[in-house]
């Protein structure tokens, strides 16, 4: 072999060599995921998803226990008896034992990052892909079935007895056959939807918000817009599950105005100003509500009344919605000092999490 | 600052391009290519300032007075302001274009990516970039899905079960292409240049052919068409050299003649007065600039 030739071959070598040790992993930037139990929180940020105690704010587990630039993780993991189910932005689906974050299965037919919350029933699991697939695995991770959409998924599907509800980027809001996949009804919203729905069992309703400033009711059995809240522009893009609580149906819009609507007709029952830009979902408590404001604040008001009950101030960016596990608010911080900043239901900060390196 | 002057306008036009072809891979490509159309005044200022210099720096007289004052740094770069200033080339003038593009391209980077938003937060923030008027609305997401490419994946084209990266294959080609049609010849100038342009030739294909394998294949797009979009360019003002390439092309001939020249603005030395005079096979750096100017005047 010619000299030049050898050269070249060997700089093309370690040029890879070196660029694979730099090798570049998924460009997104995303907030973090977070789920809780009883005992734990379990949050999804960057390189890990991590389970921290709730009493003592501690790291129990982090998984992989070696971080990598190739994997990713922002999906909020899904809590299921001894399991604990995440995907990752590497195209990965996993299912790990809760007690010790040990990996029973990973599902890796995807083209997609996973970055919605699965669903499931113990026997599917149903996890949205951003390659436009939403994908059923049997519970040993098996592919059972999946339906194609025409955009990315990023919000949690629900599952009802024998079908799967899916909110799309493509604004179409499917029922599924949760058997087969089949489609059972499609709704074509006017705005790309973010969030999952929220069901009320009683009515048989879904209540979706989109970034198309409305807010629909939609009969579960046959996809039919029951009412449909924002058509004269009353309210902005909305990036999170709206929750029910008593005769209520509450969500707050990403301009920080919370609203109160009447889930039977969606008329307004109350409004509030939570004065702030707000993306993340309402965290309701036995008699108050909490709502993270995008700049920081974590803001409790009385449900009753609306009076404000107390406000936090953190170091950073609130974009996801808080949990309450063992009787502490959690809430995760992007881009801030602090993972994780744990409060009692006064208010008090109790502790806060940094991830160790 | 940047986002509101160069972010936003770009993402924007990029969006209503976007909102009229209905397809955002065409939309990258037409904003890639308005954006080189844009700059084009500033490329062609800026190759013309590289070729007048190029022919400065092969001139044998240029050589000898490097040659000359080799040992004094001092004397040899005021000789050389005032060759620059009597032939009328700038020593920063191929620079001062390129610093004003850069803000342009790396904006143009930046509005791509941003315009690919993936996750709910990306999302967010592209709604809050985008202008009133455009009604974000309607527009988002953006559709990413262009020929068999998923815009926010990186690009693998399955071909008998193999997943083949076509489109870096094409940007390494096109990268390769761009650094051999575009590289001058060597001036012999200084060897340290000419060794640090063959390296730079060997490793900028393998280092874009790397992002465009595992970046989004939106931008990979971008290299593409921006490479192919700079070689028409410089092919356009009769720049490029094909054929180091297709070796059956003639070798370029050198720009016209220029008439027998006194060139030198030179103070003391002798030998160079009686040389001045003879004819020169090589264009002065003057005459690569200005073709019907090919006479300096001698210095009184």
């Amino acid at each position: 072999m010619k000299k030049p030739l050898v050269k070249i071959i060997l700089i093309f070598i370690i040029s890879a060599a070196l660029l694979a040790g730099c090798a570049m992993g998924p460009r997104a930037e995303s907030a973090p995921g977070l789920s809780a139990d009883e005992n734990a929180v379990y949050v999804s940020y960057m390189q890990h998803i991590y389970k921290v105690d709730t009493k003592a704010g501690t790291e129990l587990w982090r998984y992989p226990a070696t971080g990598s630039v190739q994997v990713v993780l922002y999906a909020p993991p899904l809590l299921h008896e001894s399991s604990v189910f995440v995907g990752d932005l590497a195209n990965k689906f996993h299912r790990l034992y809760a007690a010790s974050g040990s990996e029973t299965w990973s599902f890796t037919e995807a083209d997609g990052w996973f970055q919605a919350k699965a669903a499931t029933n113990g026997d599917v699991i149903v996890a949205p892909s951003s390659d436009r697939n939403v994908y059923a695995l049997n519970a040993d991770g098996t592919l059972k079935w999946k339906y194609s959409g025409e955009f990315g998924y990023v919000a949690e599907p629900i599952i009802l007895e024998n079908s799967v509800i899916v909110a799309g980027l493509d604004h179409n809001l499917v029922s599924l056959n949760l058997e087969s996949g089949e489609q059972q009804w499609i709704t074509t919203l006017k705005g790309a939807m973010i969030a999952a729905p929220a069901y009320d069992p009683a009515s048989g309703s879904l209540f979706v918000g989109s970034l198309g400033n409305e807010m629909l009711s939609i009969d579960s059995k046959t996809g039919k817009v029951n009412w449909t809240y924002g058509e004269n522009g009353e309210i902005s893009p909305i990036y999170a599950t709206p929750i029910l609580v008593g005769e209520s149906l509450i969500f707050a819009d990403e301009s920080g105005k919370v609203f109160a609507l009447d889930p039977a007709t969606g008329s307004v029952a109350w409004t509030l100003d939570a004065g702030g830009e707000t993306v993340a979902g309402i965290l309701p408590l036995e008699e108050s509500f909490v709502i993270a404001l995008e700049k920081g604040e974590l803001r409790a008001y009385k449900l009753a009344d609306r009076t404000p009950l107390w406000t936090r101030t953190l170091d950073g960016k609130l974009y996801t919605t808080p949990v309450v596990s063992a009787d502490k608010i959690v809430v995760a911080v992007t881009k801030g000092q602090t993972l994780l900043q744990a409060f009692d239901l006064a208010g008090n900060p109790v502790w806060s999490f940094t991830p160790a390196k | 600052m940047w986002d509101t002057l160069i972010i936003q306008p770009f993402t924007n036009v990029l969006l209503a391009i976007t909102m009229v072809v209905k397809n955002f891979g065409v939309a990258i490509i037409l904003f890639t290519l308005l954006i080189k159309l844009i700059t084009y005044p500033l490329t062609a200022k800026q190759l013309k300032q590289t070729a007048a210099m190029q022919t400065l720096q092969s001139d044998p007289r240029y050589k000898k007075m490097m040659e000359k004052y080799r040992d004094n740094k001092e004397k040899l770069a005021e000789e050389q302001m005032k060759l620059y200033k009597e032939t009328g080339v700038s020593p920063f003038g191929s620079c001062l274009p390129t610093l004003i593009q850069f803000p342009i391209i790396i904006g143009l980077y930046q509005s791509i990516i941003k315009a690919m938003a993936a996750t709910p937060l990306e999302i967010l923030r592209l709604e809050r970039l985008v202008y009133p008027f455009l009604d974000a609305t309607k527009i988002l997401p953006i559709q990413n899905r262009f020929l068999w490419m998923d815009l926010g994946q990186p690009e693998r084209l399955p071909i008998l079960g193999i997943q083949i990266p076509i489109l870096a294959i094409i940007v390494v080609a096109t990268t390769w292409l761009q650094t051999k049609v575009m590289t001058p010849p060597s001036t012999g100038a200084g060897d340290q240049a000419a060794a640090m342009t063959k390296s730079m030739n060997l490793y900028m294909p393998i280092l874009m052919g790397w992002m465009a394998y595992s970046l989004a294949s939106g931008l990979a797009l971008y290299f593409l068409v921006s490479n192919v979009a700079t070689v028409v360019q410089y092919s356009g003002q009769g720049r490029s050299d094909w054929s180091k390439i297709l070796p059956f092309i003639k070798k370029k001939s050198p720009a016209p003649e220029p008439r027998p020249v006194v060139v030198f603005p030179d103070d003391d030395d002798e030998e160079e007065e009686q040389e001045a005079p003879k004819p020169t096979a090589k264009p002065s750096a003057r005459a690569a600039v200005k073709q019907q100017r090919p006479q300096y005047k001698r210095k009184k």
